[in-house]
């Protein structure tokens, strides 16, 4: 593409880099605390390759901020030292149910994006991932809303402008496993000599829990949502109202001018019209932005889990047919 | 395991190392170790079956032996058999057959009845060797049963199968993780060095280790000398332990076959470390064909008051994960059957399709089995039986109506959910419309 933007056609993670993301959370991550982590990697052509990565502590201490960036350095020149890519490309972060979409999230995205124009934050969803299939997703920052978020404009007008919608925020990046062929012997080592567990989490049947969940997640922000568009209506009622009343007064000035003039004197001077009627504050759409595609990210996830159900629903019909 | 080098100069040579004394070949070994077992075992518990074992031990080379011609034979015929066939492999067919006796055997770890369950695996398995000995050359019958000890929800542990040794002592659970970063530290590693070292982090139980964690340290080795950074060691302890403040050192590790006499020193370093560390033996040159994974913990012998020397002893090992993380590996394990190694993520009904796939391929095998029975072509076994009825049973029956009722109801809910999610994100696309006008 342009010489300046490199798109991101795909991203190849490591064995290591997905086993890895898949413990931190499993050990640290219990409850609705997200886990959080730096992606080590570099660019290949049109690829992103993933090849370790490393996680973050908690927030708990005071000085957070500060042990951060030195964890940070401080690890990045130890792996430096066994030879480990020690090249940022983006950042992992689990999610709960699928809520990701924050300003948080958009914040450091951005951040990421702006320094390294090829990162991405990779999403994992470990309730979905217990239920059978790794659920694991890389996104970036669309252009536009990069643009947008470099210039901090959030007012309907700025948006309005940059003509984006909740659907044109984010970008699903596809994303590819390769392994060398040391793992591939591992991998069958591994076949060979560990338990057979039960494998069929995927065919399980019940579903209300994680229905019921989800369901409630997405009524609370529909509810936000609509707090929100209360908010715009509100907004725009009072523009229109006071457009009315900058009308009027016009109007009045015009009439007692053509009073005075019919009288002889001299007209009122026109006064500043902004001074008097200040107009409201316009609310800023990025919220409502980022709720409409959260809201667009639970109905996914609502629609892919009942396709999956309707299918063991109709497997166990067929299995009962033959009783 | 001693550091068995063949030659009087390599002996002379340890001879200057500190610490080592008398070399013993390791056949002697094996006749010994029933009269030194007593006196190595530092830790509680376990006492090793005495007598059965010896005449397994020699089975279980045969078997290995056998197993590992026709395992190198079938591999490459079923390369779209995903990991579900981790139970119709041959080779590892004789200890899952034995291994469906014992009933969730690494997470009783704390039950000292549950260690007794190795011995009586043993004992099972002399039993039916003479059964089991005549189908070894076709292994093919005895697969169902290590299905169908699946599907009734019982974990079915592997024993601890090094080809030629069955120890027994305090379990090291693996993680994959682990493994994976091991490998991958080798592959980076520096140009001439032969081998990586690295410190191995996890959680001591009472009997049994638990290694979650690892990083590599940079190490220099020669002829006469090792050098190890162990400044850069403590750093990384350092910075893991802010993670993951339950992760304590417990032990090391290294790439390559064999224990070298460094390994006698890097392991002193370690035991001021940590008490008793375990030293994990990773074979990534594949001297073997295999990639053996060994662990070790150290003792000491020898005569007390003269020369006293330390010998490696080995644990078993298994492999452990969680819930997750077995997921994760399933699906990394279908990279190693295309070609250029790579597997995208699929998604939605295509998944439910696959483990769908996956279970018809089970079936085919059992019915296979079973129309062999009938035939007269295999003698029938009687747990295979068992198990049978138990998945014939696995189908609740329930009157068609009541069934039909809860069908339609789920279906219905479903069918709900899926159509309010559709009129809300047609509710939001629309305000978004409304606001940009």
């Amino acid at each position: 593409m342009a010489s300046r933007e490199t798109t991101v056609f795909g991203t190849i993670n490591q064995t290591i880099v997905v086993l890895k993301i898949i413990k931190h959370y499993q050990e640290e991550g219990q409850g609705s605390e997200v886990v959080q982590g730096v992606l080590l990697g570099l660019v290949v052509d049109d690829r992103l390759e993933i090849t370790n990565c490393f996680p973050f502590p908690q927030h708990t201490e005071d000085d957070a901020d500060f042990d951060e960036v030195q964890y940070q350095m401080e690890m990045m020149r130890s792996l430096r030292h066994v030879n480990i890519d020690h090249l940022h490309v983006g950042w992992y972060q689990s999610t709960y149910y699928g809520s990701f979409v924050s300003r948080a999230l958009l914040d450091s995205q951005f951040s990421y994006q702006h320094a390294i124009e090829e990162s991405v934050v990779l999403i994992y969803d470990p309730i979905k991932t217990a239920q059978g299939s790794l659920s694991l997703k890389a996104y970036r920052l669309t252009p536009k809303l990069m643009e947008i978020c470099k210039e901090k404009d959030f007012t309907p007008e700025g948006l309005k402008k940059a003509n984006i919608g909740f659907e044109q925020m984010f970008e699903e990046v596809p994303i590819v496993i390769k392994n060398s062929h040391l793992i591939n012997v591992l991998m069958w080592e591994l076949e060979d000599k560990s338990t057979v567990a039960d494998k069929h989490e995927l065919l399980n049947l019940s579903s209300s829990n994680h229905l019921e969940k989800s369901l409630q997640l997405l009524m609370d922000r529909v509810d936000d949502m609509s707090q929100d568009i209360v908010k715009y209506n509100t907004y725009s009622r009072n523009l229109s109202k006071q457009q009315q009343q900058k009308h009027q007064y016009l109007q009045r000035r015009q009439q007692e001018n053509a009073q005075r003039q019919s009288r002889g004197e001299p007209p009122l001077p026109e006064e500043d019209i902004s001074k008097l009627f200040k107009p409201p504050q316009p609310p800023p759409r990025m919220d409502t932005l980022l709720i409409a595609g959260q809201i667009n990210n639970y109905c996914q996830n609502v629609k892919e889990f009942t396709s999956q159900n309707l299918g063991k629903l109709f497997m166990a019909e067929a299995l009962q047919g033959h009783n | 395991m001693f550091c068995h080098k063949n030659g009087e100069n390599r002996v002379q040579e340890r001879a200057r190392i500190r610490n080592l004394g008398s070399i013993t070949p390791i056949s002697d070994i094996y006749e010994r170790r029933s009269i030194i077992s007593p006196l190595l075992f530092a830790f509680p518990g376990k006492q090793r079956p005495p007598r059965s074992d010896r005449s397994v031990f020699t089975k279980n080379k045969k078997r290995a032996a056998q197993a590992k011609d026709t395992h190198t034979h079938t591999h490459p015929n079923k390369p779209e058999k995903n990991s579900s066939s981790t139970l119709i492999n041959d080779k590892a067919f004789s200890e899952h057959v034995s291994g469906s006796g014992c009933a969730k055997w690494r997470q009783q770890d704390n039950n000292p009845a549950a260690r007794r369950a190795p011995s009586s695996v043993y004992l099972m398995e002399s039993v039916r060797c003479g059964a089991v000995e005549d189908a070894v050359i076709s292994p093919a019958p005895i697969k169902p049963a290590c299905l169908f000890a699946c599907l009734p929800q019982t974990v079915i542990s592997s024993l601890p199968s090094f080809s030629k040794m069955s120890v027994f002592g305090p379990v090291v659970k693996i993680h994959p993780v682990v493994l994976a970063s091991i490998c991958d530290s080798y592959e980076r590693r520096n140009e001439g060095a032969s081998r990586v070292i690295g410190t191995l982090l996890g959680t001591i139980d009472k009997h049994s280790i638990e290694v979650t964690n690892c990083f590599s340290v940079p190490h220099n080795e020669s002829e006469d000398e090792v050098a190890v950074d162990m400044e850069f060691a403590k750093n990384m302890y350092e910075l893991h332990k802010r993670v993951s403040p339950t992760e304590v050192i417990i032990g090391w590790y290294a790439t390559g076959f064999d224990i070298t006499e460094h390994s006698v020193l890097i392991h002193e370093y370690y035991s001021r470390e940590a008490s008793n560390p375990i030293h994990l033996t990773v074979d990534t040159a594949l001297q073997s064909g295999k990639m053996n994974i060994r662990a070790y913990v150290s003792a000491q012998m020898g005569v007390p008051g003269k020369t006293v020397g330390v010998m490696f002893t080995p644990l078993s090992v298994k492999y452990v994960y969680y819930d997750t993380e077995r997921i994760g590996v399933d699906l990394l394990q279908r990279t190693r059957v295309t070609p250029s190694r790579t597997k995208g993520l699929t998604s939605d009904l295509s998944q439910v399709g696959g483990a769908a796939a996956r279970v018809q391929d089970m079936l085919t095998t059992v019915l296979a089995y079973i129309e062999d029975v009938l035939s007269g072509k295999v003698t029938a076994d009687n747990s295979v039986g068992r198990f049978l009825m138990d998945l014939v049973n696995k189908v609740p029956t329930i009157s068609p109506e009541d069934f039909e009722n809860m069908l339609n109801s789920n279906i219905n809910d479903l069918l709900m959910v899926t159509y309010l999610s559709n009129l809300t994100q047609a509710q939001i696309a629309l305000n978004e419309k409304l606001v940009l006008l």
